[in-house]
């Protein structure tokens, strides 16, 4: 699985750090799903399609 | 994560484990808790021997549901180190996330894994009186097993 979340987090000028306080996770759990090693929840790419304002699919896709 | 314990247990309950099983090791080795904190308790189940001899044990009959002098230190030191260990195992991260989760379980099934396979190689290697060593570390390396692995994990995400 791929996401886009690093493109969308410079798209909105966030820092990992941000990211993850706004999510409630720490900031080692969003470079992990950037990096591709960690899967998150649905619960989670909810929360980051509505940060980032898109849909779930805009921020992963399958390979 | 449901039932995990208070991060603030954490440190406490770490120095309680690491500190009481080097304890438990000497007291075991050196047979020095039939002759501390000898009180009555009541016991449910219990062997009667004739003799014993380095390697074997003569047991000859049982009791139970009776009244007996046993020393009660290593009951003690078992409990605690159960206690602080899983107080320790299962406190909650700073930050408890979705990943921290997942590395826990991980770490769990790592642990049980190595941990019973360990169990069946000396089941196979180890006999009579010794392997009763082999089960009473059996009821604490889970534990620390657990615990070694789940660090490790941390350790290498911290660092990430």
């Amino acid at each position: 699985m791929k996401n886009n979340i690093r493109m969308y987090r410079g798209k909105f000028n966030l820092t990992q750090e941000d990211l993850s306080n706004k999510l409630g996770v720490s900031r080692q759990t969003i470079n992990s799903i950037e990096n591709n090693k960690y899967f998150p929840s649905l619960e989670l790419g909810l929360k980051l399609s509505r940060i980032f304002e898109c849909t779930v699919d805009d921020l992963f896709s399958l390979d | 994560m449901k039932f995990l314990f208070n991060h603030k247990w954490k440190r406490i309950s770490g120095w309680i484990f690491y500190l009481t099983i080097p304890v438990g090791i000497y007291l075991l080795f050196t047979d020095s808790f039939e002759d501390l904190l000898k009180i009555r308790v009541f016991s449910l189940f219990h062997s009667e021997t004739i003799f014993t001899t380095s390697n074997t044990e003569n047991i000859i009959g049982s009791r139970g549901f009776q009244w007996i002098e046993n020393g009660i230190l290593d009951e003690i030191l078992t409990f605690v180190i159960i206690v602080s260990g899983i107080i320790h195992s299962f406190c909650k991260e700073k930050i408890e996330d979705e990943l921290i989760s997942k590395i826990r379980m991980d770490s769990l099934v790592l642990s049980l894994y190595i941990n019973y396979g360990v169990l069946l190689f000396f089941n196979f290697f180890v006999y009579e009186l010794s392997y009763f060593y082999v089960m009473v570390f059996h009821l604490f390396t889970i534990l620390i097993l657990f615990n070694l692995i789940f660090r490790y994990k941390l350790n290498i995400l911290y660092k990430s």
